[in-house]
């Protein structure tokens, strides 16, 4: 059995951390926003700017170049839904996802079979993750990024929080709301990003908004509702991949696994204790 | 002294379809105006262009003198807004007293802190509207009534010049829309604001309302109540309707058609 002290374990157990934190922000505020399936979706096209990173990279070996591209894509694909939701409603939201996913999967599709296979393990990375695979720069990336989404968080809480509970009425009582709506769908673009590089793109539904959905049966708050996300990312983190030790599964997998069956528990609970 | 609210020629259109077309009017004192129409009317869209919220086709708005289309911001100083409750998301959990700080808050630069002198406001809005209770109850999970007068106390808390109330008895019993009522008349006569009532139903209103505008994309009528309130006018903005005085006070009976 691995140590727990291995390098693996110890950055696998940072990256848990880190896409927690994205959680909190990705998770909650799709969920606050009302387009639930927003963070999942528009991390896969970060894998059309991974693919362009990885180009760049046979060009310039700039090995930045995937994540910050990755995104750039995500981050675009969330501001351009933002832009549809805000002209069209809430329900045109799902094309404008499926539009830009379009796009940025073409681009993917392309560009991969045109990448050595060395690159394409890199941008496949953020398709399906491996935890235990997070290298120190992988950690890096997805801590500067995990921080800047935090403190625009911080800085900018009451404003996009007012903008998800009612558009209308707070620019009708001043709030330049434009300006915190773009920022709402640009954070959960870029907190995706981080969550897809811990676990993939595939599964960050299952870190983002299954914790947020648990988090929403039980807080009261919109403070404990961001609390609650975290927590219970973090725990399905840990548990999944100390899980995935013992049995020796894919450690991913065991994470979706777990959030998925903490959410049925408290549903579960919540409608016989009624 | 600039006019209150001075509209001029005003049409705004959506997908190049008008929804109010050449409407002007002016308010030159504090009043309770109510803006009577079927659905589709434009009252909204009416209420939106005056706060700069939508950009017209043609014509002017000036609310005290200033334009809400080049400066949204400094209108929205002097307005209190409550807007229709189904556009807000009640299943965001903020509590009734962070609901209300938003009326002080938005209309604060950033890093938009509560000072004591805001707290102090609260605490008086919470009691005038006898709110004290439930200050920490989340929002979702108040009755229709206590939702309204939640918002009511939102608009008020920044002491506006103007309130806008947008279809505000929606959902709500006649207790707490009678409540509403007297609350909105006392500030009228107290504090000299200026109230616009966008409605499809006078008849709560009717023993208050100064002025009265009948909108049917058009302006079909302003003026005083009784006087506007004819079955004529009532034809022209409903296709139909009836007026009926009982001692002294008159109901309307409109059917309930959607805007031409």
């Amino acid at each position: 059995m691995i140590s727990l002290t291995s390098p693996f374990i110890i950055n696998a157990m940072i990256g848990i951390i880190l896409g927690s934190l994205a959680a909190l922000i990705a998770g909650t505020l799709s969920m606050l926003r009302g387009v639930h399936y927003l963070s999942a979706e528009v991390t896969h096209a970060a894998l059309g700017g991974a693919a362009i990173g990885a180009l760049l990279y046979e060009i310039v070996h700039i090995d930045s170049a995937f994540f910050i591209l990755a995104l750039l894509f995500s981050m675009l694909t969330a501001m351009f839904t933002g832009y549809i939701t805000r002209k069209e409603g809430i329900e045109a939201s799902g094309l404008a996802i499926g539009l830009a996913l379009a796009f940025s999967l073409s681009i993917y599709a392309i560009v991969i079979g045109l990448i050595p296979a060395e690159l394409q393990i890199r941008v496949n990375s953020y398709l399906i993750a491996d935890i235990l695979l997070l290298t120190q720069t992988d950690l890096m990336y997805m801590a500067i990024t995990a921080m800047f989404g935090l403190l625009a968080m911080f800085l900018f809480y009451n404003e996009v929080i007012y903008t998800c509970f009612d558009l209308e009425g707070t620019e009708a009582l001043g709030l330049r709301t434009t300006i915190y709506d773009y920022m709402l769908f640009a954070l959960v673009g870029v907190a995706g990003v981080v969550i897809a590089k811990a676990v993939g793109a595939l599964l960050v539904f299952a870190l983002a908004i299954v914790p947020a959905a648990s988090a929403k049966e039980l807080s009261n708050s919109v403070p404990k509702f961001f609390l609650y996300t975290f927590v219970i990312a973090l725990l399905s983190g840990f548990t999944g991949l100390f899980l995935s030790i013992i049995i020796n599964f894919p450690t991913s997998g065991l994470i979706a696994i777990i959030a998925s069956i903490i959410y049925l528990m408290i549903i579960t609970i919540k409608r016989f204790s009624k | 002294m600039n006019e209150i609210v001075d509209v001029q020629d005003l049409t705004v259109s959506y997908n190049k379809e008008p929804v109010i077309e050449d409407i002007s009017f002016k308010l030159n004192e504090p009043m309770i105006t109510v803006i009577l129409g079927p659905n589709g009317a434009g009252k909204t869209t009416l209420l939106k262009a005056l706060m700069g919220m939508i950009k017209p086709d043609k014509g002017s708005v000036k609310i005290f003198g200033i334009n809400p289309f080049s400066e949204p911001f400094k209108v929205r100083q002097l307005v209190g807004y409550v807007p229709q409750r189904d556009k807000i998301i009640r299943s965001i959990p903020l509590k009734v007293k962070d609901v209300i700080s938003m009326g002080i808050l938005t209309k604060k630069t950033w890093p938009r802190i509560l000072s004591k002198e805001d707290t102090d406001r609260m605490k008086k809005i919470l009691e005038f509207l006898n709110l004290d209770d439930i200050s920490n109850k989340p929002f979702g999970q108040l009755s229709g009534g206590q939702q309204q007068k939640v918002l009511l106390a939102r608009a008020l808390i920044s002491e506006p010049k103007i309130l806008i109330l947008d279809e505000p008895f929606n959902g709500v019993d006649i207790k707490s829309q009678s409540y509403i009522i007297e609350k909105v008349k006392s500030l009228r006569y107290t504090n000299n604001v200026t109230v616009l009532i966008v409605t499809h139903d006078i008849n709560p209103l009717i023993d208050i309302a100064e002025n009265l505008i009948l909108l049917n994309k058009n302006l079909i009528a302003i003026g005083k109540p009784l006087e506007v309130l004819t079955e004529e006018m009532l034809a022209k903005t409903y296709g139909g309707g009836k007026v009926i005085l009982i001692q002294d006070r008159c109901f309307t009976i409109t059917g309930d058609i959607h805007a031409k």
